[in-house]
Parts: C-alpha cells; structure tokens; sequence
C-alpha cells in the first residue's frame, strides 16, 4: 500500500478512529427502497395499480383521489361499540340512547371526512438531504404547506419501513419536515415511496397517501480505518510563502466578503466602527498531502473508498492540505469544510455516472 | 405505519380532562346505584389523584390485581343477579374506575373514552328526561373533544381549537342522528326478556280504597298523566278519569270484588271524544279513560263495568289512545250487578238505616232518594277537608252525624251506602278527576291531586248515573283542582281558582307551562316513539311503503349519503375576502393600460414604476408616491388599515 504524503514534517501518522455521529447499528442488505426479490414479485405488482402522488414542477399536491383511508385498529373498536349500544337501545327500546348512538354513528361517518380533508390539499416539495456515511440516518427536508392556509394536524411522514416523523401544518408558513432514513451503501441514494398519513382528528380511520418523490441524498462511503505509509515528500511543496490563504499565522486584514467564515470576522474592529474586517491568516506552510485511489491496490474498491473517506473525515479537523486522486477525477489539495464535502461527494459517487 | 402517539405518555392536561369527564359521565348514577358502588368508583378516582397523580406513574399490577377482586366481590354481594340493567352498570362503573386508576398512555385514554361513551348511555336505562339527554349531549362533545386532543401531537391543550372542531363534527352529525333516528326500524317487543325491577316509590291510584288513601295521594303534585284531545276538548266539570269501580266492603275499605265480565263496546249517546293519554308510571295495570269510555283498542283489555287495563303493568311511560263519550246508552241491570249493588256492609247503624229510610220517605222515586242524599250533604255543616278526623268503628254513621268532615272517598262511601240502604243499587268509581290545560301545549296535564272519588247509581231509564256527592258540599274542587300547597292541618280546603295574579307570578306559571309543554313533547316524540308512531310519521312524510328491511336500508343509505352532503356543504369554496392591495394595484395598472402603456406580464412593481415614469412622466409625481406607497405596504409589515384606505383613494383620484 503506497499514500503519497507531501509533507515537510517527517511523518504523520493516522490511527485515530474518527468519531462518527451515529451509532446505529449497520444492516447490510440493498437500499431501503429496492424491494427483496422473495417476497418482492407480488407486492412489486400491487403498487404499480397504487395511486401515486407524483410531483409536477418539483411539487407534490395531494388530491382527494389518492387518498387511501381505513378504519384503525380503535376505529374497529369503536364500531363494536356502536353495534353493543345499537342493540342495546333495541332490546330496551330506549330512545334516547337510540339518539346518542345515531350521535355517534354521525360522528364517525363525519371522522371519515375529516380524516380524509386532513390530508387533502396538501402540498410536498422537496429540498435537500443531508450527506451522511454510510450506516448513519440522513434527513430528507420537505417543504409542507397548504396554499389555501387550512389547518392539517399530527402528520405522519415516512419512507417505506424506515422511522417516521410526526408534523402539523398549521399555517401558510412553509413548514420544513426532515424525514429519516437509514442509509446502508455509499452512493446516491434514493428513498422510494413516500408515505403520508393521518389519524387525525378521532383516530378511528387512518388516511394516507403514497407519493413519489424526486428525492435523493448523497451517501458517503462507510469510513474505515486503514493504514495510511507515508512515502515521498512532496514534489510540489509551498512556495506562496505567508500570502495567501491558511490558518497558521496572521497576516492582516481585508474587508468582508460574502461566504468568509464568521469565526475569521475581527468582531474587535467591528466594535470599534472601523466596519466589517476579516482577519486573514497564512496558512501554506501546513503539511500538503494526496490521496490517492491507485495507491490502495491490495484492497476492494469499496474498502478503498471506505479507507480514503476515513481519512479525509479525519485530516479535515488537522492543519493539512489534502488532495485526491481518484481515477480520471483529481481535486486539488485543499483544506475547509466545502472541500471536505466536494471530497467526500466525489468518493460517494465513485463509478457512478453523473 | 406504526401510530407514533398512541404509545406515547399522556399528557397532564389530557389526563385530568379525561378524568374529569369520567367522574362528570358517571356522576347521575350516584342516583341510580347503591352508595357502596358509587363511593367504590370515588374510591378509585380519589386513589389516582391521591398517589400518582402523574399520568406517567399508574397505580401497580398488584393492586389492581386486588381492586379487581374487591369490585369482583362487591358486584356479585351487592348487585342483583336477576335485573341485568343494576348488575351491568355496575361493573361498567366499577371498570371505568379502574381504568382511570391505571391510565397511563394515549391507548389508554381511547379505552377510557369509549367506557365514557358507554356509561353515558347506561344512564338512559334509569331515566329519559330531556335535562339528562342534555347533560348526556354535553359530556359527549366533550369526550369527542377529548378524542380529538388525544390525535394533536402537543402537550398543551388548545381547548378553543378542541371544543370547536368536536363541536363542529357532533352538530354536523345531527342530521344523520336525525334521519336514522326516524328511520330505523323499531321492534314491539324487546329481543330477550328484560327484568327491570320495580321502581320503587311511584304514586299512583291502588285497585283498594281505605279511608284516607285518596287524601293521602291528593297531596302528591306529581303527573299522572297527560292528555291530549284530538277536537273535542270535555269542559272541566265532565272530566272525570274513570279508574276502578269498587263493588265490595267490609265497613272501612272497599275493594272491586271478583269475576269481572269483559265487554266489547258500549254505545255513545253524545259525540264521540278522541284523545292519547301520556301516563307515568305506576306499576299497575289500569288507565284511566275519559268517563265514560266506549271502546278498548287492541292490545288494551276493558270490561262491563267500564274499567280499562294493559296486561303488563306499566314500568314506563306509557302512551294509549282512549274513545270516550260523555253519555252512553243505558244498558239493562243484570242480576249478579242486582245483588252486587246492594251488597251491605257490616256495622251499619240503626241511626244511619233510619236516616236512610226518611230518605226514601213516603214511596219517593229513585231519583228524589238521591236528590234527598246531596241535599243533606249540601246543607248540613259539612266540611270538605284533606285530613278528616280519624273514624272508629262505625265510620259511616261517625261520619254523617258526628265528624262531618271529609275528603271525597268519605262522601262516595257513605253515599253509596247510604243508596243501597235504600235499595238503589250503587257503587263507588276511583279515579281522577279534573285537569289543568296546559296553555302552551294545548294539552291537559292530571295530577296525583286531582285523585278523587265518586258514586255511581243505577236508575230506572238511564242506567248508571255519576252521582259526585263532593260536588254537593264543594262544587269548587270539580271546577277546579286543589292548591294542595294551602292547606292547614284538618282546615277546609282552598281551590286554586285561577284568578289574576301578579306579573312574577304570572312569568312563573308560564315558565311552568313550557316545562310542562316540553316535558310532553318530548315524551311523545322522543321517548315514546315507536313502530306505530314512526309509521305514522312516514304516512304523513309520503313514505308509507318503507318497512322492515327496506326502512333499514333507507336509514343507513340516507344516513352516510347526509353525512357526506354535509361534508361536501363544509367543503364548499368560501368566497375569499379579497385582498384590497391587490385590488388597488390591479386598478391602478388598467389606468395606465387605459392610457397606452403596454405592461409585459412579468413586470414587478420597481419596474412597473420606472415604465409608468418613463411613458407618462408629466404624473411621475402621481406614480411615484403611489408606487412607493404600494410597495412599503405590500412588502413591509402589517399594513395598516388606513394607509391602504389612502392608497385606495389616491389610485381612484389618479388621471392620466
């Protein structure tokens, strides 16, 4: 195993374990969304006579025709309950009870409605989701509103057999839902069918909706920890001096552009009403090194990508300039978060087109 | 999907609202159960509120193992097996208890809820008055608000929104109750055996008098029924409410005696008067016709002396349709009514059977005899009185010589015997008599008061012939009933004569009359609507043809087919208020369309702007201050009422 490190100081070696944010146990089966081929073939034909919201322009309304709704599990409960007081009221013929049970036969052919407009009208329009390894839960943000300002409550939003969420959409105010998914492969990662249902307002029936989004998230390869030799100094060290750009040593000011991180913003000059100043720092005399896909050879693609994505995780939070080779595809050394992610996105989609 | 609320904690605010509606549900069966199961219930409630009064901690399994043992124990000690409505209702409170004491997530609360519902209708087996239909109408919105609160992801409870929409949902379910109530078939019969038990403590009209039983029930404002009359409504002194006819005594109390004939019809004389008869109930079997009755309809049984029954006795409210007319065709003595009639009974004096002879005086007629009797009631010095002195062992002789005073049975008796001392065949009629009109409802209301006594003779060409000795001593009691509230101890009666009262006293009665009026209604419409009624009720809606199945199917088609016309009325596109910006803008923009300037589609206000100063830059003062004006109200935050009241006015005054 060959990693080219273009360094100035002798050695760097990488063994700590980067901390991941997740601690979900990993599966080890397809994406979520492709159906396993056992049990698949039936239900695969099923849902192709679903109705399905589909989005038109990036939007998804749902329209009274694709709503499915039956009774719940108290829904049934319920009705139980009604045929005892039915009769109940025959044997003694009771009139009044006959009143309150007609009452409430009423209200539940009313829930029926309810039940079904709570979903109605309802408009999904995706955003974005987060990148995230391998094995961790990325959030799928959705925007959900209802342009004519009507009240929805107690929404529950998930992808197909992965956890859901519960949402109100009680005004014209955009409401942002981030839905769950437990992502398993590197890759772009579609999530299927979105469900949304509603128990809302008596929890009898049960309303829902298949929809079909234009989802998908970035996922990251699984990081692994590998062995990293440093080989060669760098052929190509710095040679900018303290110009430039850095996070070593402080060379000065300049005024505030649009994108500066906030941390590098001189609140002290702002303070002093000398305007809004950045601070900038000469940074290229940190150690510059490459990653490099060939160099990995004696391990499988996925290892490989899984090594490099642990290896960039971990040189991002260390004074390092790291580029990456990966195949025709080579990004310069670079350091800063947009440049960790443009690594990472670059590993994820590995032998992907597009 | 899995339902993410229902294993969720309950929420403080939702477990003492159930609680509450609980207690509030099951609080009129503290009326209706015995105080060892309604303390029981309060036992369990106090225990929750007491020890865990978190939803989050319940009581343990333990002791709920044991509170089930204890409520086991208590219903099968104290309920009786035998009467299925006592027996269930209260293990159903006892349940409701114990669930209350283990509530613990939102699965719960829907048990709970359901109990609620259920415990709201067993309080209809104990009464059906329309102030409990409300209270049961109330907690139920309540409940189904409770339902909705338990399907809202929050822990507050935003009351306003809850009670809204449970009410919104409970009164568009009205309709439906509406029609299925109409239309759902009823049955005559019960589908198994009920055993409601006797209720105890219903006053009414015994099949016996003793002296004083009469008196006593007369002090009983309760209603004994009602009546309605289909035209013919009979003048106060000929509303006599035919009950028993007493044959038989043994000196102090007078019974029917045996083996009574049944009879078909009797003829009328004088029109024939329709009326129904709402009656409480007694637990007996007797009605009370208008006297005198002429037929029995089906279902109904009569007999030769002109007393009416059901075979079961009535436990309920009870609505019959009575035939009556004011005279019928006499009819000739049979011979065992002969010798009935002029039965004697014991300790008769020779005081009262030398008084009775003068009356026959030399060979007078049968008529002249009983002229003769009411005279002596009339102008002797007797008293009309609830609480008579006691009699001893000759009540009718200490009566009509000594005490003289009495209530109406004291007249009867002693008249009746007074006639068959003098070989006029005479018997006593039970029943009421009088009844107030209720001025609202039209209909006329009979009180326990207006319990009262009469004679009846036989005579020569007419037949039997109401004879009311009471009359003669205080004609003001048959115009008129009795203000029970008035009397003193042994003082003469008071009537309730109906004069003018004051104004407050007038709003009362009339606040009397409503109750009384929709206590009726109710009872006729609600209550006591049955097969009969409800065909009757399709007759005049042009629906007779529906019975049975097909009635059924009507209902529960009609039913969901309201329901969802209702729906669809709620779903209706309201006109939207129109946004006045807007409004002011669209205007503004065809005055200048209207003065040559070409707006491309996309063009936004700042460009709208530039273009209007650009084409008409004579008014670029005009546009400018409207445009910037717009501008800071459309985008800027809440606009005020006035500044786009002067916007409006500045685009109506623009000109180009």
């Amino acid at each position: 195993m060959r990693i080219r490190f273009y360094d100035r100081w002798p050695c760097l070696e990488i063994h700590q374990a980067v901390g991941l944010a997740s601690n979900r146990t990993l599966g080890t089966g397809q994406s979520g969304c492709r159906l396993t081929p056992g049990k698949g073939f039936m239900r695969q034909r099923l849902i192709q006579f679903l109705r399905v919201v589909r989005p038109e322009g990036g939007e998804s309304t749902i329209g009274g025709r694709k709503i499915y709704i039956l009774p719940t599990r108290y829904g049934l409960v319920f009705g139980v309950l009604l045929i005892t007081l039915l009769v109940a009221s025959i044997n003694y013929a009771n009139n009044p009870a006959f009143i309150l049970t007609f009452l409430l036969t009423g209200v539940f052919i009313q829930a029926i409605f309810h039940t079904w407009r709570n979903l109605l009208d309802l408009h999904l329009h995706w955003q974005q989701a987060d990148p995230v390894f391998a094995g961790e839960t990325t959030f799928f943000h959705f925007q959900l509103h209802d342009p004519k300002g009507r009240a929805h409550y107690t929404i529950q939003l998930g992808f197909n057999e992965q956890d859901t969420v519960v949402a109100p959409c009680v005004d014209e105010h955009r409401k942002i839902v981030k839905i769950p998914f437990l992502s398993r492969q590197r890759g772009r990662l579609n999530p299927g069918r979105l469900t949304l249902e509603t128990r809302f307002p008596l929890g009898l029936l049960r309303a829902w909706c298949y929809l079909e989004t234009e989802a998908e998230a970035i996922i990251w390869p699984r990081p692994m920890e590998g062995q990293l030799e440093q080989t060669e100094p760098a052929d190509e060290g710095s040679r900018e001096g303290d110009r430039g750009v850095g996070t070593d040593d402080f060379t000065g000011y300049r005024g505030y552009r649009p994108g500066d991180s906030l941390a590098q913003v001189s609140w002290k000059a702002l303070a002093g009403e000398k305007g809004l100043l950045v601070k900038q720092f000469g940074g290229d005399r940190v150690s510059q090194l490459w990653l490099d896909f060939d160099a990995l050879s004696d391990h499988g693609t996925e290892q490989r990508l899984s090594i490099l994505a642990h290896t960039v995780q971990t040189l991002s939070s260390q004074p390092v300039h790291y580029g990456l080779r990966l195949g025709d595809l080579e990004i310069a050394p670079g350091d800063g978060d947009s440049h960790r992610l443009q690594c990472l996105e670059a590993l994820a989609l590995y032998g992907e087109s597009s | 999907m899995k339902d993410l609320l229902v294993q969720r904690p309950l929420s403080p605010a939702l477990f003492r609202a159930g609680s509450l509606l609980m207690v509030l549900a099951a609080l009129p069966h503290a009326w209706n159960l015995d105080f060892k199961v309604s303390g029981t219930f309060l036992l369990f409630v106090a225990l929750r509120f007491l020890f865990w009064p978190q939803p989050e901690k319940s009581a343990p399994a333990w002791l709920m193992v044991a509170l089930l043992a204890v409520s086991v124990m208590l219903v099968l000690y104290q309920a009786d097996l035998t009467e299925g409505r006592q027996f269930g209702v209260t293990l159903l409170v006892l349940m409701a208890g114990m669930k209350l004491l283990e509530m613990k997530t939102r699965r719960d609360l829907y048990v709970l809820i359901f109990l609620g519902y259920f415990v709201l209708v067993t309080l209809f087996l104990f009464y059906q008055t329309l102030a409990l239909t409300g209270y049961v109408l109330l907690i139920s919105l309540g409940f189904t608000a409770l339902l909705i609160g338990n399907n809202l992801a929050v822990e507050a409870l935003p009351l306003k929104l809850l009670l809204r929409k449970s009410l919104v949902m409970v009164t568009a379910s009205v309709p439906v109750m509406v029609l299925l109530f109409i239309l759902f078939p009823r049955l005559d019969g019960p589908l198994w055996s009920l055993n409601l038990g006797s209720s105890s403590g219903t006053t009414g009209m015994s099949d016996n008098i003793r002296l004083g039983s009469i008196s006593k029930l007369s002090q009983s404002r309760e209603v004994a029924f009602r009546v309605r009359f289909k035209e013919i409504v009979p003048p106060p002194a000929q509303r006599y409410w035919r009950g028993m006819v007493l044959w038989h005594s043994d000196g102090k109390n007078w019974t029917r005696g045996q083996a009574h004939l049944p009879k078909r019809t009797f003829k009328a004389v004088t029109s024939v008067i329709d009326y129904e008869v709402t009656m409480e109930a007694t637990n007996q079997h007797w009605l009370f016709p208008l006297d005198h009755v002429l037929y029995a309809d089906s279902g109904m049984l009569m007999n030769a002396d002109g007393e009416m029954g059901i075979p079961q006795p009535i436990e309920r409210r009870f609505t019959w349709k009575g035939h009556s007319a004011l005279r019928t065709e006499s009819e000739p003595l049979s011979n065992r009514e002969w010798q009935l009639g002029l039965q004697l009974p014991d300790g008769i004096t020779l005081r009262t059977q030398q008084f009775a002879t003068s009356l026959r005086g030399g060979n007078r007629s049968d008529e002249a005899v009983v002229e003769a009797a009411l005279d002596y009631f009339n102008q002797q010095p007797f008293i009309y009185t609830l609480q008579p002195p006691l009699l001893g062992k000759h009540p009718v002789d200490q009566f009509l010589f000594e005490t003289r005073k009495g209530f109406c049975e004291h007249y009867a008796t002693s008249f009746v015997t007074l006639m068959r001392l003098a070989d006029i065949p005479a018997r006593v009629v039970v029943g009421y008599q009088g009844g107030e009109l209720n001025p609202l409802g039209g209909h006329l209301v009979v009180r326990q008061s207006d319990a009262h006594a009469w004679a009846e003779v036989w005579l020569e060409g007419r037949g039997w012939t109401r004879v009311d000795p009471t009359a003669a001593v205080a004609p003001e009691r048959i115009e008129h009933s009795i203000a029970v509230e008035d009397y003193a101890d042994g003082s003469p009666i008071t009537f309730d004569l109906g004069g003018a009262s004051g104004f407050v006293a007038g709003f009362v009665n009339n606040l009397r009359w409503l109750r009384d009026n929709l206590q009726l209604k109710w009872h006729y419409w609600i209550v006591g609507f049955n097969n009969q009624r409800q065909q009757s009720l399709l007759q005049k809606l042009g629906l007779p043809q529906l019975d049975g199945y097909r009635l059924g199917l009507a209902a529960a088609l009609g039913g969901i087919g309201l329901g969802a016309l209702l729906f669809a009325i709620g779903l209706w596109p309201r006109r939207k208020e129109k946004d006045p910006l807007k409004k002011s803008y669209q205007h503004f923009k065809n005055k200048l369309e209207q003065g040559g300037l070409k707006i491309p589609p996309s063009t936004g206000p700042e460009d709208l702007n530039k273009l209007a100063i650009q084409a008409f830059p004579h008014k670029a003062g005009d546009i400018q201050a409207i445009m910037g004006q717009y501008i800071a109200l459309r985008y800027g935050a809440r606009p005020r009422r006035d500044m786009i009241t002067a916007l409006q006015s500045r685009v109506r005054r623009f000109h180009l």
